[in-house]
């Protein structure tokens, strides 16, 4: 494995040498062509040459001196091929690694959210025009509000990606969950309550923009076989705020976007700092 | 007493490849000294006496041939045996470097390392 390891940076190595060798007596496109074939060879190299700067320190590298009659310390040179080298492929392995430990370790970035009752905090209720809106437009006006059907319950509400969320709860079994999720407007979703009585709605950001700050869940089950539908659950109410967190993957996330871009810039000097 | 390590002198002018020589030539128990262009290898050499030298070709200050030639005209190390290992696979560079002196030439390209210290091993036996 770590022959093969070594043979193949000989064999990358040979390849850019053979490259720069020809682009001497190249022209326009040609030209072009074999600089960027260089810039991704030296991406590469660079890459599957990291372990070696760090596995062969200078001053491990010693030699017998005959006229000193000792064991002295040789060192490489290329100072700056190994600085770019170490520097280009340690902060692009880092910005990736951190991207994979908030990934693996955040979990609560994507976790569930506090839910809170109306003691909490007191947003503004959903009008009763609104209600009657939403309920028109669901197709459901006419159900009769009934005690006997079972009111939903809220479980949670849990943040899947960024703004996204999923709320889940409890229900009348086999019924249609209607969910009135407000923010400057209200969005309505309809859901089925499966046969063990559970339901989950998700809302995502691209479809209805949830802006920071508070914002109520409302909902009923409606029975389309008899018509009927429950009274509305209690409202329960809860907080899209931006954390650190947040802020923190969104900005490994644009770093690990340029950092494809300073491998290019990486591959670039060193083909030219070589040519 | 414990056996003294043969000494190879290594002559590369790129890093990565010089590296990599280190690391499969320290595999091979051998002591290892290195030199980036050939005025250097060849100082080193007189003083050194190193028991093979690995050299490339294309160097900076003084090319791989002419420091071959150099070496196998001063008495005090013409002895010394010299496997290139050259990046040029074009035969008259063989040639050339074999009838400088050279008792092996390797190209880059299609060289397996763990036989390329095999080679010095049986050398050195």
């Amino acid at each position: 494995m770590r022959t093969a390891w070594l043979n193949l940076i000989l064999r990358l190595s040979n390849q850019i040498f053979q490259r720069k060798q020809v682009l001497v007596g190249q022209e326009g496109l040609q030209i072009v062509g074999n600089i960027v074939s260089l810039i991704v060879l030296e991406m590469i190299l660079a890459i599957v040459s990291f372990p070696l700067y760090l596995s062969v320190a200078s001053q491990n590298v010693t030699a017998f001196l005959e006229e000193r009659g000792a064991y002295a310390k040789v060192s490489f040179d290329y100072k700056l091929r190994r600085i770019l080298t170490l520097t280009g492929v340690a902060i692009i392995a880092a910005v990736w690694a951190l991207k994979l430990a908030l990934i693996l370790l955040v979990p609560t970035v994507f976790g569930p959210l506090q839910l809170y009752h109306v003691t909490n905090l007191r947003p503004p209720d959903l009008s009763a025009q609104e209600q009657q809106v939403i309920l028109e437009e669901a197709g459901i006006q006419n159900a009769r509000a009934v005690q006997s059907l079972q009111k939903p319950l809220f479980e949670g509400v849990k943040r899947t990606s960024g703004k996204d969320f999923a709320f889940y709860g409890t229900g009348a079994p086999n019924t249609t969950l209607v969910l009135f999720l407000t923010d400057a407007q209200t969005a309505l979703y309809t859901g089925t309550v499966d046969a063990k009585g559970q339901w989950s709605i998700a809302n995502e950001q691209k479809k209805f923009a949830l802006s920071e700050g508070n914002h109520s869940l409302s909902a009923f089950s409606y029975n389309k076989g008899d018509g009927t539908r429950s009274d509305f659950a209690d409202t329960q109410y809860f907080k899209v705020k931006t954390t650190w967190a947040d802020m923190l993957v969104r900005n490994v996330d644009v770093l690990a976007n340029w950092s494809v871009v300073i491998l290019i810039v990486l591959g670039a000097f060193l083909v030219f700092l070589t040519i | 007493m414990a056996k003294k390590k043969k000494l190879i002198l290594i002559v590369e002018d790129d890093e990565v490849i010089l590296r990599a020589l280190y690391l499969s030539f320290h595999e091979g128990d051998f002591t290892i000294a290195t030199a980036t262009d050939g005025a250097s290898a060849l100082t080193m050499t007189q003083r050194m006496k190193p028991d093979l030298v690995l050299l490339d070709l294309v160097l900076p200050k003084m090319s791989g041939f002419d420091y071959l030639k150099d070496m196998k005209a001063d008495p005090a190390t013409k002895a010394i045996p010299v496997i290139v290992l050259s990046n040029l696979g074009v035969q008259d560079n063989k040639e050339k470097a074999m009838g400088l002196g050279a008792i092996d030439y390797f190209v880059k390209s299609d060289t397996d390392l763990s036989a390329l210290v095999q080679k010095a091993k049986n050398i050195l036996a």
